[in-house]
């Protein structure tokens, strides 16, 4: 995970599931505007079930 | 498990010696029909919560194992029926003539049970395969990313640090089907240290329940969401020596034996896949053939192309028996290669013969269709299978 990037969209690597800092994850705990960097290292992909670490800055 | 099919599978599993034809043929119908029946009997039931609450079969899972339906993967000495692979593909033809998920989960487990029965840990065959034909463990397949890591398509997503008698596994598998808290499944990976390559890696069977290991229950599928496919989370989990399938300087040779069989036993999804496609175009046709004649795909040719699969996948299942290593991986790859694509043809075929009763939420024609792009894309998927059948015809030059 690039933490430096100055992103909102965050992209899966393994599924596409993209995390959406402005919408956050309200189902999994995460409120809208919750940072990726300030998610607990146990948290994981809705969709495939991995951490943060291979999540990427969406780029279009 | 009725009486009645516990009978059956007990006098199958008496009936041949091995080597005598004509009793192997008595054994595998008597197995078959007990087969048969438990689908019509505890499957057909529940086919809809399967595909449409994502209900998982357990008790059909276990019913089927005591009726005999997982014993093809196993040498007898271990619980097996002497009737191998052919004997696996067809029980998961029958599965899937009515539920793919439940044909998958067939695959899942005799998948596994393979990968034991081809290590040479003989404790590990003698102290699981027995339970794993009965169904009373049920079991899965997280090879998924190993393979497509030995092909160069991924990166794997687990690694293996050598330890005094065993090894630490660390990483993420995600969408590893057939789990369970009291389940287990078998891997593959990198070990530390070791050289790159097929024969650097450590194979392992892995107890869902163990220190250090954790089931993410998270993904929702547009079919086969009653497969209990779930992510695999390993944290400096332990694996004693005991557990392992493969070590390194064994794997490459271990990846060569379970690999073509592996592969091919999936074409028992396709078959029975297909054959419920035949069936729904036989049954349209009866009041509308008129229509239906200007389809492109006619029924005949679907049920044609059926039964030379069928044949093709069963003599390579005799020959995979004999010789696992036996030099047929091409004609598995094209096999399986045609089995996907023909799911998918068949089942749109049976959407378009069916029209807009086919459409209903619980009709099978639509469930049929999201079902077969399973097979389409299931490792290994269609293009997967393209790119190896590319590399071998091109000497490997392909990248």
């Amino acid at each position: 995970m690039n933490t430096a990037v100055d992103t909102t969209q965050w992209l899966c690597k393994l599924c596409g599931y993209v995390y959406d800092e402005a919408l956050g994850d309200p189902e999994h705990g995460l409120a809208p505007g919750t940072r990726l960097a300030d998610i607990p290292d146990d948290w994981y992909c809705p969709e495939c079930g991995v951490t943060k670490l291979d999540f990427e800055p969406l780029e279009f | 498990m009725s009486a009645a099919y516990a009978s059956a599978a007990t006098r199958s599993a008496r009936l041949a010696p091995a080597g005598d034809f004509s009793g192997q043929l008595e054994q595998s119908a008597a197995s078959l029909a007990a087969v048969k029946n438990l689908v019509a009997e505890m499957l057909a039931p529940k086919v809809i919560d399967v595909d449409l609450k994502a209900e998982y079969p357990q008790a059909f899972l276990r019913a089927l194992g005591a009726a005999g339906g997982y014993a093809g993967a196993m040498e007898p000495e271990f619980g097996g029926n002497g009737l191998g692979l052919k004997h696996v593909i067809q029980v998961m033809e029958e599965a899937s003539k009515l539920c793919l998920s439940t044909g998958f989960l067939v695959w899942c487990q005799t998948a596994c049970a393979r990968y034991i029965q081809m290590s040479d840990n003989a404790a590990l065959k003698a102290a699981f395969l027995p339970r794993i034909a009965r169904g009373e463990l049920l079991v899965g397949t997280g090879l998924s990313n190993t393979v497509k890591s030995c092909d160069s398509i991924e990166d794997f997503r687990l690694s293996a640090r050598r330890v005094e008698g065993g090894y630490v596994i660390n990483g993420v598998l995600p969408w590893v089907s057939n789990l369970g808290p009291a389940h287990y499944f078998a891997t593959g990976c990198p070990v530390e240290g070791q050289a790159r390559g097929d024969d650097a890696l450590v194979f392992i069977f892995v107890d869902c329940r163990q220190p250090g290991f954790k089931l993410v229950d998270c993904a929702h599928f547009v079919a086969l969401d009653g497969t209990r496919t779930l992510a695999c989370h390993f944290r400096d989990a332990f694996v004693p020596d005991a557990m392992v399938l493969a070590h390194p300087g064994q794997s490459a040779a271990y990846v060569r034996r379970i690999k073509p069989g592996m592969i091919l036993a999936q074409m028992g999804m396709g078959l029975g896949l297909i054959e419920a496609c035949v069936a729904m175009m036989k049954q349209s046709n009866k009041t509308h053939a008129h229509v239906n004649q200007y389809l492109d795909d006619q029924v005949g040719d679907i049920e044609a192309a059926l039964q030379k699969a069928r044949a093709a996948a069963y003599a390579l299942a005799d020959t995979l028996n004999a010789d696992p290593e036996a030099d047929v991986v091409l004609a598995v790859l094209k096999l399986r290669l045609a089995g996907g694509e023909y799911a998918v043809k068949a089942a749109h075929a049976a959407m378009l013969h069916l029209g807009a009763r086919g459409y209903l939420q619980k009709s099978p024609a639509q469930r049929r269709l999201r079902e077969s792009y399973f097979i389409a894309i299931v490792t290994p998927a269609t293009k997967h299978l393209r790119r190896e059948i590319a590399r071998i015809e091109n000497g490997r030059n392909e990248t």
